[in-house]
């Protein structure tokens, strides 16, 4: 289990000793006033993630239902500082993975999402050129032209994108990086990232090596749409999340459709599970259907499951035209009459 | 759940042997994965065996076909203890186990290449593969000229069908988006009037192959034709790249890149492995799958030449398969047998192979020019499933 909330002295960083945070535990002997006359404040910590349990525990809390296996794969990508490799069908929680991580940390998600063609201009930096040329133009009468060549290539102005934002963050917290979807993006930008990945540094020819300030969480999800390269592969904790079983998928349903009985959440999710069962259906419904369909259903009032409100939502269910006329040419009646 | 110290220095050794004992068993365990693993452990209580089971998972496992796979292995060394062949930490074991086909009797303890496992129910699995099996080499016949030009020809109807996917470039044609510069430049040859419009739609990606070539024993009868073919596609499809395999798979393309006809067939001929060792169709897609997996994506065409004739595990070859017609575009299965009108898929092999071909093709359909009619595509379409991709390929050569 978890610790209990503890109240620590905290260093101000304004405090005139330096800006490393410091903390000390509380002593009861050290008056309010005195300490923070001396750069201290008083601060209640939440403990931190302790062990497999307390990922669960905090992923709960966020009404997130997860396996054990998730917990440890979090949970040792936290303690082991290495990028976490989320691959599973579509639909199945990857994505939430990281949302999850980031509240239960109560620390910032910077999210990177992936698509064919994307390059180092919209994943690390850009020089902003305008801001750049404007200033030339202001300055080039009164300043030295080594001293101004410096300041247009410093930080300000530089367009931090996610994986720079991710080294440079400056909240208490590290964040979590969220990279979705790497599969839909070229091979050449899985290469871009294994600096990134291995060491959790930037290299700006203009102002040299960004180190992490805190190495971020990093969580990087697949659909598995091509094979990753062995150099990502090797660098990251792998995790892969299948459909979850019908317990798990009625216990989600409890979690997150607030109102849904027991029994109707049972009859969702057997339905849904009959469907992903069948072995001839292009797209197989993942959970966040399940979720959609649920909320459809209970927006409409409706409390049990017949062939009529089936047939008029199956849409949200089931997404491909072909699965749809099979459904509609007499599945959805031995899907219905089935236990 | 804190972290205790793993100070024993029994442990080690006993990590170290699993990791060889996977790599045994075909897992790709590096150096860093290995270590990764050691750091996970002392970061749990390994004496709770699902939590070491999870952390073991987590650090090697690199694909979910790798997860049942460790588990059994996993299961294997952690409940017997396996004796090191020496004081480091080899293991006795020579050889991944395969078990032997249905009505095929062993041929003695003695025999070359004779490999026994037992799993872990106590089933004894018996080997019959063997790389070190005898040579009987790979004598590649040349074709005549007309039918090699008739293969040739046959292949570039195959490239047409193949590229079907849009790309992002975009190409004039009469139907489309309309092109608004090239209507402005247009409308000044008629005094700046825009008395027609120009249009445009994106240009159709190159098709790209993935040739699997089935090199054993029961495909020497077939080795000239399947050859000339392969040479076809090579030099007709710019971006291809050819494997063979039999009991193992080794890249090709650099045999037949630049090269003619003749020479390329002299240059396969010494390269290629002795046949006669079997044929592990499952295992060599599944190592395809492992070490070039990142060739194929939604654009690529994969080709499988074979007669589907497996020693191997037919699960795992219904399994790489799947995955594999999951990742291309196509799955164009070229059986030597499949000319025959009488064709039926009754090798074990082919029978878990058929769910995931798109596209069921003999080598006399690439000489003929009936041979991708559309009628003839429809009817060599798989009566099982077919994806999406394979209903697109088949509309669009309607």
């Amino acid at each position: 289990m978890s610790d209990p909330l503890r109240t620590v002295l905290v260093r101000r960083p304004d405090a005139s000793f330096g800006r490393a945070e410091k903390e000390a535990p509380i002593l009861p002997n050290v008056e309010y006033a005195e300490a923070r006359s001396n750069g201290w404040d008083f601060v209640t910590k939440k403990p931190g993630i302790d062990g497999v349990d307390a990922v669960l525990e905090r992923f709960a809390g966020q009404q997130y239902i997860a396996d054990p296996s998730i917990g440890m794969a979090v949970y040792l990508s936290i303690r082991m500082g290495k990028p976490l490799l989320v691959e599973g069908e579509p639909g199945c929680g990857k994505t939430e993975i990281a949302r999850t991580l980031a509240a239960a940390l109560e620390t910032e998600l910077i999210r990177l999402q992936c698509y064919e063609g994307l390059d180092a201009d919209a994943t690390l930096y850009e020089w902003n050129h305008p801001k750049q040329l404007i200033t030339i133009r202001i300055e080039e009468a009164r300043k030295d032209p080594k001293a101004l060549e410096r300041e247009i290539f410093s930080e300000e102005f530089l367009l931090k994108r996610p994986l720079l934002q991710a080294l440079t963050h400056d909240g208490p917290q590290a964040p979590v990086l969220l990279i979705d979807e790497i599969d839909r993006a070229d091979e050449e930008f899985e290469g871009l990232l294994l600096e990134f990945l291995s060491d959790f540094q930037i290299t700006i020819p203009e102002m040299g090596t960004i180190r992490a300030k805190r190495v971020p969480h990093v969580v990087i999800t697949s659909n598995r749409t091509r094979e990753l390269s062995d150099a990502l592969k090797r660098r990251c904790l792998y995790l892969y999340i299948g459909y979850p079983s019908r317990e798990k998928e009625v216990a989600i349903l409890r979690v997150k459709v607030p109102g849904l009985g027991e029994q109707f959440a049972e009859e969702i999710a057997g339905f849904v599970q009959r469907v992903r069962a069948e072995d001839d259906f292009v797209k197989r419904p993942g959970i966040s259907e399940t979720l959609d369909w649920a909320s459809a259903l209970m927006a409409l009032g409706t409390t049990k499951l017949d062939r009529d409100i089936v047939e008029q939502t199956l849409g949200l269910v089931v997404k491909d035209a072909q699965d749809l006329q099979t459904m509609q040419a007499g599945r959805l009646d031995t899907l219905m009459g089935s236990p | 759940m804190r972290p205790e110290n793993r100070s024993d220095p029994s442990f080690v050794p006993r990590l170290a042997g699993f990791i060889a004992f996977l790599r045994v068993r075909g897992f790709a365990v590096g150096i860093g994965s290995a270590l990764d693993c050691a750091h996970a452990l002392r970061q749990i209580s390994i004496l709770d065996r699902d939590t070491f089971l999870a952390a073991c998972i987590v650090t090697l496992a690199k694909s979910p076909e790798d997860v049942p796979r460790l588990i059994e292995s996993f299961d294997l060394y952690w409940s017997t203890y396996i004796e090191p062949a020496d004081s480091k930490t080899r293991l006795a074991v020579s050889a991944p186990p395969s078990p032997p086909p249905d009505g095929v009797v062993s041929t003695g303890e003695n025999a070359p290449g004779f490999r026994i496992a037992v799993d872990r129910a106590g089933v004894v699995r018996v080997g019959l593969y063997s790389p070190d099996a005898p040579s009987s080499g790979h004598d590649l016949r040349l074709l005549d000229r007309k039918r090699v030009v008739a293969i040739r020809a046959g292949v570039r109807r195959l490239r047409r069908e193949a590229a079907t996917r849009p790309g992002r470039r975009q190409a004039p044609a009469r139907r489309g988006s309309i092109d608004f510069p090239a209507t402005a430049r247009h409308s000044l040859r008629q005094g700046g009037e825009w008395v027609e419009f120009r249009f445009r739609k994106p240009r159709k990606r190159r098709a790209e192959l993935v040739i699997l070539w089935d090199v054993s024993g029961s495909m020497r009868d077939h080795e000239a034709v399947l050859f000339a073919l392969v040479h076809a596609l090579h030099r007709v499809v710019r971006r291809t790249k050819v494997f063979a395999f039999g009991t193992q798979l080794d890249e090709v393309s650099g045999l037949l890149r630049g090269q003619s006809y003749f020479h390329a067939a002299r240059a396969a001929s010494g390269h290629l492995r002795p046949m006669g060792g079997g044929t592990r169709i499952g295992s060599c897609l599944e190592d395809f799958l492992r070490r070039y997996g990142r060739l194929l994506h939604e654009g690529t065409t994969l080709v499988v030449l074979s007669d589907g004739w497996d020693l191997g595990e037919t699960v795992r070859l219904s399994s790489a398969l799947q995955r594999l017609h999951h990742l291309c575009h196509l799955v164009v299965w070229v059986n030597p047998y499949a000319d025959d009108p009488r064709f039926e898929p009754a090798t074990a092999g082919m029978r878990e192979a058929m769910p995931h071909v798109d596209l069921l093709l003999g080598p006399r359909d690439f000489e003929t020019r009936t041979g991708f009619a559309p009628e003839r595509l429809a009817a060599r379409r798989p009566q099982t499933r077919v994806g999406y991709r394979g209903k697109a390929f088949i509309a669009a050569s309607q």
